[in-house]
């Protein structure tokens, strides 16, 4: 069974009377332990997709299976609850929360879920390390590059054991040095740990060595290069 | 609960000055609150005090003492038997009472052309009987000591156009009395109440007894003269039931049954203070309103972050209103504080000089000894609180409330 | 049938309809009252012409005043002289506890003499309607109402038998009441009752006048009951024996002088 399963998703945006057709029917299996990009321009519908995998939105068509159980019909509560027991996230910008040390933003996730304070601590700091942050422990968001910040928030993910980590455009804001720094420390995440990791992204130098990519293009699926298990 | 404590506590103080502005008008406000609560409870003791000083704290009175339209329908035949009735009892409940015989007996006065119809009132004068019985008035001259001495109103005394050492003659046909008498004036009575000043005409019982009613008083008061605050008044509803049981046929009413118009407007002072604080904390919880709905807007991005973490609506809720919470907490501890010392400060007693003079037309003296209970104090801090959750549930509703994916896109 | 210019035409002034009244009764040589066979209309001369009966003209005379009160009763003798006016002395003569007080109407004025205090009070307006001796006759009763002066006058009610005034006082007026009514006895217009209302329309006194004499074509009464109709209220009654009409006192009998020693005549 993949881990997920997505079948001919819609959705459609309404701003006024301008009507925005996002995904019009896309097909999609991860399985677990993936490194995958979906990629693809602005207006791609590559956000929407990562959104509605997240349970983070509702799809007007379709479906969303993780693990074999439906997440794209949950009530809010529901799929909060979710999000929090299973997914990781990281987005394009404003992942950390300005208050909080880079330890303490690292261990969000874990003190949500009430996990206790040694182990938390003890988990946020291996996920700094394994993402090169040692040091940077006490620092706060706004002593941070944006590089910085943004292994911060991958961090964060890995630090709760998700069942996937989805990334937004991790990688927007960074110049294509850092940006491909965090991509390599991604992968390099997939291949030590098995992280299943799918992120978003229309900059085609990053895509070099990513084993599996899915092109979208005007909310549908255009092609697909490598396959799960790629090397 | 903890992470929304502490993330509260730092979110705070990301806008310190933001922050210390809120706390500090809701601390205005409760120390306002105090300030307020503070005075009203001086108005309080004062009008206590003013009024149980000229009419005792429990007066006993013969029935239809209200209605009477005759001097002779409401009397008090026995007053001598009645005072010593009532002597025990008193000295029983009460430190150092004083019981004062009053006959106030409707006449012609006369001097030696001009005269006037009073009402002249006669009492014992021992004791502090004179100095109650002016309530911080002047009295240029001296009491009444002997039957045929009297002390007149300064303004009754230029009516009828006599000074010190003057007569005047008292004209009260038809009682069982002698009807007439005739008084040198040993005083005159500055009072600062003018409406009493103009009929005030003071002499002995004794004079009045002969002039109208041997042997009778219209009422006996009991003043409690270490009576000051109006929570120690519980005394004066214990004397007076148990002489209304001791003296079958008389009826004893306590200092507000006497004056019920009184009675009601004591009681709507509370609820009124109660009110007026009640308005000072709105109007703090609009800027606190102003202040959390604020941060909410500026940190909508974050918020939509944290709902896509998976934190929950009631988490996040929490964290806005427990920001609240101690902000205003703050603001109101140390409002409270500081508006308990002022009122400690003015315990002993605060003058106002604009207000003397009005104060003094009500025949109150213009001296507010502050006092606040604890459960006006309580009231400020809890109603801080309230403030504070009022304030912010609806930008706390809306944070709640947000869609991660739109949030995370908001353009300010 | 006299054809008199009456009320068939107006009558505007009080001296008028009196001029008229009295050169008709000239004319006639009867000793008529104003009332006479015309009884008049206008509220204001049957004002007149009550209280005029009431007053009787010049006279000395002596009241018996009795005081009730809730289980009390005092009696007084009381010697009057009035000139039928605006002025009139009154003495007590009984009990000896209370005699030698006395009370002087001069016009406007009154004086009260206490023979206790060995000299003479002036009674400000504002006691004038307080009990004269504690009764419930007042010291305007005394010295006599100034109705005309005080109330303006309405007629009321009237029928065959009797007619009532309603009077109600000026704004200056220095009376507690807010209205008295007047009924009197048609047609010689001599007094029946007057009851006075206090501010709120409630009843308070009611005089009761009765037994009457001819005196010069008027109809005096002689006996007077004063009852108190408050809760409570006493009665006073007072009744004239020996009395002379038709006198004419001096004036040094309205004098504080014979306040104090009386006046002999």
């Amino acid at each position: 069974m993949s881990l997920y399963s997505v079948r001919d998703l819609r959705k459609t945006y309404r701003v006024g009377d301008v009507e925005t057709h996002a995904l019009n029917g896309v097909d999609l299996d991860i399985e677990d332990g993936e490194f995958t990009a979906i990629a693809g321009p602005s207006g791609s519908g590559k956000s929407t997709l990562l959104h509605l995998m997240g349970a983070l939105d509702r799809p007007d068509g379709g479906e969303v299976q993780l693990a074999g159980q439906r997440i794209d019909r949950l009530g809010r509560q529901e799929a909060a609850r979710m999000r929090l027991a299973r997914l990781g996230f990281v987005f394009q910008a404003y992942n950390l929360i300005p208050v909080l040390s880079a330890i303490e933003n690292a261990a969000f996730v874990l003190e949500l879920r009430g996990v206790g304070r040694v182990e938390r601590e003890r988990k946020a700091r291996e996920a700094l390390a394994a993402l090169g942050m040692e040091g940077f422990e006490d620092r706060m968001p706004n002593q941070l590059s944006g590089g910085q910040q943004q292994r911060v928030a991958v961090a964060r993910a890995i630090a709760a054991d998700p069942d996937i980590v989805l990334a937004d455009e991790p990688t927007a804001n960074l110049d294509s040095a850092t940006g491909q720094q965090l991509i390599d420390l991604m992968r390099s995440l997939n291949q030590e740990r098995g992280v299943t990791f799918v992120f978003s992204t229309h900059d085609p130098r990053l895509l070099e060595h990513v084993s599996r990519i899915v092109h979208l293009e005007d909310g549908r699926v255009l092609r697909e290069e490598g396959g799960p298990a790629a090397a | 609960m903890r992470l929304v404590t502490y993330l509260a506590w730092r979110n705070l103080w990301r806008h310190k000055r933001r922050s210390f502005i809120t706390a500090g008008a809701v601390a205005t406000v409760t120390f306002m609150s105090i300030a307020y609560f503070g005075m009203g409870g001086a108005a309080e003791n004062g009008l206590y005090q003013t009024l149980t000083e000229t009419s005792g704290h429990v007066q006993v009175l013969a029935p239809g003492w209200d209605q009477a339209l005759r001097l002779e329908d409401a009397l008090i035949d026995d007053a001598a038997g009645v005072r010593s009735s009532i002597e025990p009892v008193a000295a029983r409940l009460l430190e150092a009472p004083l019981i004062i015989g009053v006959l106030e007996v409707p006449a012609l006065l006369s001097g030696e052309d001009r005269s006037r119809g009073v009402a002249l009132h006669g009492q014992d004068w021992s004791d502090t009987a004179g100095e109650r019985r002016l309530g911080g008035g002047q009295l240029d001259g001296r009491l009444p000591s002997a039957n045929d001495e009297i002390v007149l109103g300064a303004s009754l005394a230029r009516a009828l156009d006599v000074g010190t050492g003057d007569e005047v003659y008292a004209y009260a046909p038809g009682g069982q009395g002698l009807g007439a008498a005739a008084f040198r004036v040993v005083g005159i009575a500055d009072l600062a109440d003018p409406n009493a000043e103009i009929v005030a005409a003071w002499t002995t019982l004794e004079a009045m007894q002969m002039l109208a009613a041997p042997g009778a008083v219209q009422r006996f008061e009991i003043h409690g003269t270490r009576l000051f605050h109006i929570s120690d008044d519980t005394v004066a509803a214990d004397l007076a039931t148990e002489l209304d049981a001791a003296l079958p046929g008389l009826l004893a009413l306590s200092w507000l049954e006497v004056s019920p118009s009184t009675a009601r407007m004591l009681r709507t002072l509370e609820p009124m203070m109660y009110a007026v604080s009640v308005m000072f904390f709105v109007l703090a919880g609009l800027l606190v309103l102003n202040t959390v709905y604020l941060s909410v807007m500026e940190r909508i991005r974050e918020f939509g972050v944290i709902h896509a973490l998976g934190a929950g609506d009631r988490r996040v809720l929490a964290m806005i209103a427990t920001e609240s919470v101690l902000m205003c907490l703050l603001g109101a501890v140390v409002g409270g504080a500081g508006g308990s010392v002022f009122v400690a400060a003015y315990s002993g007693g605060l003058v106002i000089e604009p207000l003397i003079e009005y104060y003094a037309s009500f025949g109150m003296k213009p001296i507010f000894y502050l006092s606040v209970s604890p459960g006006q104090v309580g009231f400020a801090l809890v109603f801080a609180f309230v403030t504070a959750l009022a304030a912010a549930l609806w930008p706390a509703w809306i944070a709640s409330r947000l869609e991660p994916v739109e949030a995370m896109r908001f353009q300010v | 049938m006299r054809t008199l210019p009456g009320p068939s035409f107006p009558t505007p002034s009080r001296r008028f309809a009196t001029i008229v009244a009295i050169v008709v009764a000239l004319l006639t040589g009867s000793a008529t009252s104003q009332g006479g066979a015309e009884v008049p209309q206008d509220a204001d001369a049957i004002l007149d012409a009550i209280v005029d009966n009431l007053r009787g003209g010049g006279q000395r005379a002596t009241l018996r005043m009795t005081v009730e009160r809730a289980g009390d009763v005092r009696e007084y003798l009381l010697e009057v002289i009035s000139d039928g006016a605006d002025r009139s002395l009154t003495r007590v003569i009984e009990p000896p506890r209370d005699a030698g007080q006395a009370f002087l109407v001069d016009g406007n004025e009154l004086f009260i003499y206490s023979p206790r205090l060995g000299r003479v009070l002036r009674l400000p307006a504002s006691g004038r309607s307080d009990g004269f001796l504690g009764s419930d006759l007042s010291y305007d009763d005394l010295a006599g109402d100034e109705f005309r002066a005080d109330y303006q006058a309405t007629v009321l009610e009237r029928d065959d038998a009797a007619v009532v005034l309603s009077l109600i006082p000026a704004p200056t007026a220095p009376t507690p009441y807010g209205e008295l009514r007047f009924r009197a006895s048609l047609p010689d217009l001599a007094p029946q009752e007057l009851v006075y209302f206090d501010q709120r329309d409630t009843p308070v006194k009611r005089l009761t006048l009765s037994e009457f004499r001819e005196v010069d074509g008027r109809r005096v009464p002689t006996h007077f009951e004063v009852v108190d109709l408050t809760e409570g209220g006493g009665r006073t009654v007072a009744a004239w024996t020996e009395v002379e009409f038709g006198v004419e006192p001096p004036d040094a009998c309205f004098t504080q002088i014979a306040l104090e020693r009386g006046c002999d005549w």
